[in-house]
């Protein structure tokens, strides 16, 4: 086994007197893209939620790079290098494109405070220069770089998606989580996707992919885990996840 | 982007020329009501950042007027400071209040946020009429006229003074919103989940777009007492909260130019309906109508989407 970039110990999540996750153990391992599959209402999201520190976790802790991150809020989550992108696309609708990604640059272009961006400073004008050229990079592995001045409301449902992944990458992440990155996408932006994921890969960047769409899962996927009504029921490649008996009988129906 | 910045720039500066050189042509009529268009102007740049760009509600900006005007206005009648002492205490005490109010006011939504800043408005125009011995009360105070090298400063002197802040206000807002800072002020607008997902520390920077709100509304109210000498409760009533509010939507809220055309739509609007005074109210009252019904974007917002300049509708 390689690093362990993120390690999640007995994790639980009460809402009132539902729990929506049951002590869940599981690891990401640097450099690979980990997946996490399950029914609707397993508690997937809420899992990514507890990550980025939207939720505090009943009981359990995180740790990312071995430093436990839990109750941090959740922009100091993404300062220490963790990134996400939404079920449903949360887009800053009223900005353009380029504009939408150049927000991720807020988290690590630190020249940008109040007095030198009012007094127009060589610094600032310097680092804007920077998160342009990152941002546009980043539209790049996306595929959608033609679209830079489009509103990011205007654009397709499809290339919506790769825009959040391009804000998300320009975080400067080093681990990304996305959460059903393929939902709604025609065949030709699955495309798109696979070939985005592997770039981003490339990069040095881990990704937990939590996701319903078993071809691009079992496609993509260096390990798999599965969760069923809040607790974890298996983990394996995804030769194996694909056969587990278990998992079949909860989620797949068939094997895979 | 920065050839579009170094555009706006020259704009500015020509138009500030042409500003400055006013005094020589037109009579002081027209001067007063450009002081006052200025002056509401500075006040509707600093609501445009909270309203327009980070998409809260504020309908109390009279209440910092009242505090930028009545504290520079005491401190010159009770302790004998002079204006240029008294101006920059007012504004730093402005942005302390404005500090102080956005720990109860900026954890409010929607319409509990409008009602609670209104509150805030009317307790601080309460508590001017209500200190008779300091504030003059209902009576009102005069504003002792400010002198400088041993002569009194006339309304030209004023006038230039207005314009240079009007200046300097206009281009940090312009800086301001083409920035981190404006990036982030707009992704809080959009939406909050995503912003603090892209590491944006939301109630830092809900904090800061208020107080840049209740330091430029301070300032507007500071120089409205001084250039007009008198200052009584009644000079900021509800009606200042409503029109500096007007004048952002009219102009088109998230514009910076869009809340310089507002305050001189709104400001010079009654000045042109002299004949039909008792009707101002009804008049402006359609005017937003007009705007809200048909032209949501406002003047400058429609111009930018129609040629499709989405910087235009940012900056200048």
């Amino acid at each position: 086994m390689g690093d362990e970039l993120l390690t999640l110990k007995g994790i639980s999540k009460d809402f009132g007197g539902l729990r929506a996750v049951n002590k869940v153990d599981m690891t990401v391992e640097k450099g690979t893209i980990t997946s996490l599959i399950g029914p609707n209402g397993s508690g997937k999201s809420t899992i990514i939620n507890i990550i980025t520190g939207v939720y505090g976790a009943t009981e359990g802790s995180v740790f990312f790079e071995g430093k436990c991150i839990n109750g941090l809020p959740t922009h100091e989550i993404v300062e220490m290098g963790i990134a996400r992108t939404f079920q449903l696309t949360k887009l800053f609708k009223g900005m353009t494109v380029l504009e939408n990604v150049m927000v991720g640059g807020h988290s690590w272009a630190k020249a940008g405070n109040f007095l030198p961006i009012v007094l127009n400073r060589a610094s600032v004008r310097h680092e804007e220069a920077e998160i342009h050229e990152y941002a546009t990079e980043m539209l790049k592995i996306a595929g959608i770089e033609d679209k830079v001045h489009e509103m990011a409301g205007n654009l397709p449902h499809g290339q919506q998606r790769l825009l959040e992944l391009a804000r998300s990458m320009a975080t400067k992440p080093r681990l990304l989580l996305l959460d059903e990155p393929a939902a709604g996408l025609n065949p030709h932006e699955e495309d798109m996707l696979r070939e985005a994921l592997r770039s981003i890969l490339r990069t040095g960047i881990t990704i937990l992919l939590v996701e319903h769409h078993m071809r691009l899962v079992m496609n993509v996927s260096d390990w798999v885990h599965v969760i069923d009504v809040g607790n974890k029921i298996a983990e394996g490649t995804p030769k194996e996840i694909g056969k587990n008996r278990a998992v079949v009988k909860a989620y797949l129906g068939k094997e895979f | 982007m920065s050839g579009d910045r170094k555009k706006e720039m020259m704009i500015l500066f020509l138009v500030g020329a042409g500003l400055a050189v006013l005094p020589l042509l037109v009579g002081e009529f027209y001067l007063y009501v450009i002081r006052l268009i200025i002056i509401y102007a500075i006040s509707a740049l600093g609501l445009n950042i909270f309203m327009g760009f980070t998409g809260q509600i504020n309908i109390g900006s009279a209440g910092f007027f009242c505090i930028g005007a009545y504290l520079s206005t005491m401190l010159q009648v009770k302790l004998g400071w002079h204006y240029m002492v008294a101006f920059p205490i007012s504004i730093i005490a402005s942005l302390f209040v404005a500090w102080g109010m956005s720990f109860p006011l900026l954890r409010l939504r929607g319409h509990a946020m409008a009602i609670g800043t209104l509150s805030f408005a009317m307790a601080i125009n309460l508590i001017s009429e209500r200190f008779p011995s300091l504030t003059g009360g209902a009576d009102g105070i005069v504003v002792p006229s400010m002198g400088l090298f041993g002569q009194t400063m006339g309304n030209n002197f004023y006038y230039y003074l207005i314009l240079a802040i009007g200046m300097v206000t206009y281009l940090i807002c312009l800086f301001l919103v083409d920035s981190r800072i404006g990036r982030a002020f707009r992704a809080i607008k959009d939406d909050e989940a995503a912003a603090a997902a892209m590491g944006v520390h939301v109630e830092h920077y809900k904090t800061l777009a208020w107080v840049i709100n209740g330091v430029f509304a301070g300032m507007a109210g500071s120089l409205y007492a001084q250039q007009a000498g008198f200052l009584s409760p009644t000079t900021f009533s509800l009606w200042t909260n409503i029109i500096v509010l007007v004048m952002i939507v009219v102009g088109g809220l998230g514009t910076n130019f869009g809340s310089v055309m507002g305050s001189a739509i709104m400001t010079s609007l009654p000045y042109f309906l002299v004949t039909i005074q008792q009707f101002i109210l009804l008049v402006q009252g359609l005017v937003l109508f007009f705007f809200l019904r048909f032209l949501p974007d406002g003047v400058v917002g429609t111009v930018a989407k129609h040629y499709g300049r989405p910087a235009l509708k940012r900056g200048g």
